[in-house]
């Protein structure tokens, strides 16, 4: 029985590319291959999925499939072996978003950047999350990309939500005021810094009862530090929250309780959790930058992607047409619900396979 | 309605907004500034945007994440951190108390340096508008003693005033 192993960095185990790696495991294995992960580091709570790379042993005829997203001595040991590499490329944030906020972070990214460029010529077959990454892929030398979209169980967000959570956002939906969401670590490239801007806006022009909540982890101290300085110098620190990452059952509730998820990201190499919300029957607004338009499609309000799509009048405006035009939200609920089946995990499975078996 | 074109009524809608009486231009001017500091594409060079990222990368978290997967790891952390988490919290200050004294330098630097620009840039427009108004005046002059030349002969040449004498 040959074999499709995986190798990844970081496996987090709660993040997209967690997921991903659980569910291609689960499908590889489902086939008929034999498959086992190789991380360079683990979380604790995935870490019996794994092994260090270090062990692993190739036989003649196993295939390696590596997970890139950022930089790992990972890639040179790549480089050396003697089994067909296979990418799947997550994409990789350019390291002019962390120059000024996290340099080493930055450092780290062109490093990953640079290993990209070199796994091209001993990479069998190259897989992207989007042809916007995919597109990056081919610039960079890859003869071949495939859109090969990440694997994610929507059904897990049909679970209960946390009960506490639930009431305490149900008791703060009675006191008034829409709700805004947005999902994503916080990092300059998410820009979670213009959705403050224009929830300010849209709390000077429409709500002043509105509150915003970002969930997710700090990639940069320092930027996270600059928005909860921000958002108290336009007014608002009271009404935004900035909970960290959240225990799924809590996400769920935050989802549930959300009016509109607004992205405002500059970079996203496919952006999950905008999918997310569509599942959740969250109608989405969000700025048309990078695999943005390609995740969303028409099943959102995509602004455009220069200044104007950032513009916080622009945004509150949009947001505001989207909670009061019950037509165009029951629209954009419905058609989110279609988009996110597009991306059920059988016809995303399916479709890794069909990949991998054409290209043998 | 396809959500492209809602997104074309919007932008418009927005516009109208900001045209109309009662519209919180200074509330909306100073999100504006407040956020564009913060882009990616922030202006190079910009001492203030770069005076304001010294503060923010000052601020030293004195509390550190303790977790570990192991219990004796967590628990040498925690020993460690008890042990010098007071000395930690100084220095932390001291870290920041010099990132907020940098920002003012820096801020310093650029007030004072944008004066300077101003009283230059002032300095070269009173310059431009006299050079203007000499260049004006020696035109009128020139067209004059044009004007002259053409009823009593041609016109004197520089340095040429005895000829342009009486005879």
């Amino acid at each position: 029985m040959s074999a499709v192993h995986q190798l990844l960095p970081v496996f987090a185990g709660g993040d997209a590319i967690g997921h991903h790696v659980l569910h291609t495991r689960r499908v590889l294995r489902e086939a008929g291959f034999e498959s086992e992960i190789f991380v360079e580091e683990a979380h604790p709570a995935v870490r019996r999925h794994a092994r260090h790379y270090r062990e692993l042993r190739p036989r003649p005829g196993d295939r390696l499939l590596y997970h890139l997203s950022t930089g790992s001595p990972m890639a040179a040991f790549l480089a050396e072996q003697e089994q067909p590499v296979l990418v799947y490329y997550h994409n990789i944030t350019p390291a002019s978003f962390f120059a000024r906020w996290e340099p080493v972070a930055a450092a780290n990214v062109a490093r990953a950047r640079e290993e990209l460029r070199k796994l091209a010529s001993v990479t069998r077959l190259a897989m992207a999350n989007s042809e916007y990454s995919a597109r990056e892929l081919r610039d960079e030398g890859y003869a071949e990309a495939v859109v090969v979209p990440v694997m994610v169980d929507f059904a897990d967000l049909d679970a209960e939500p946390d009960a506490v959570a639930t009431t305490r956002l149900r008791r703060a939906a009675e006191r008034g005021g829409s709700r805004w969401l947005f999902v994503g670590r916080l990092a300059p490239n998410k820009c979670q810094h213009d959705v403050i801007g224009a929830f300010a806006a849209y709390r000077a022009l429409f709500d002043p009862a509105a509150r915003l909540c970002l969930v997710g982890g700090t990639t940069s101290p320092a930027y996270r530090r600059a928005l909860v300085q921000l958002a108290d110098e336009l007014g608002v620190g009271a009404a935004v929250e900035l909970p960290d990452t959240v225990p799924f059952p809590e996400l769920l509730a935050e989802y549930r309780a959300a009016d509109v998820f607004v992205s405002l990201s500059e970079h996203e190499g496919f952006c999950v959790p905008l999918l997310e919300a569509m599942h959740c029957g969250v109608p989405v607004v969000a700025r048309g930058t990078s695999a943005v338009p390609e995740t969303v499609g028409d099943a959102g309000l995509v602004l455009p992607e220069g200044g104007t799509g950032k513009d916080p009048v622009v945004v509150a405006t949009a947001v505001r047409r989207v909670l009061h035009d019950a037509g165009l939200r029951a629209r954009l609920v419905a058609a989110g619900r279609e988009r996110v089946a597009r991306y059920s995990l059988a016809e995303t499975g399916r479709r890794f396979l069909e990949v991998l078996g054409a290209h043998g | 309605m396809p959500p492209a074109a809602a997104v074309d009524e919007i932008v418009a809608e927005a516009r109208a907004l900001e045209a109309a009486p009662g519209f919180p231009r200074e509330a909306i001017e100073a999100v504006r500034a407040a956020t564009g500091w913060m882009a990616a594409e922030a202006t190079p060079g910009d001492v203030r945007q770069a005076a304001q990222l010294v503060v923010h990368q000052a601020g030293v978290p004195v509390e550190p994440q303790l977790w570990s997967p192991g219990p004796l790891r967590r628990l040498v952390k925690q020993a460690v951190h008890r042990l010098i988490g007071w000395y930690v919290r100084v220095l932390a200050q001291q870290v920041k108390a010099l990132g907020e004294a940098t920002a003012r330098l820096g801020l310093a630097v650029a007030e004072r340096t944008e004066r300077l620009q101003s009283e230059a840039a002032a300095d070269r427009a009173a310059l431009s508008a006299r050079v203007d108004g000499l260049s004006d005046r020696l035109a009128r002059l020139e067209a004059l003693a044009a004007d002259g030349g053409a009823a009593t002969g041609p016109a004197p040449g520089p340095g040429d005033a005895a000829a342009s004498g009486p005879r």
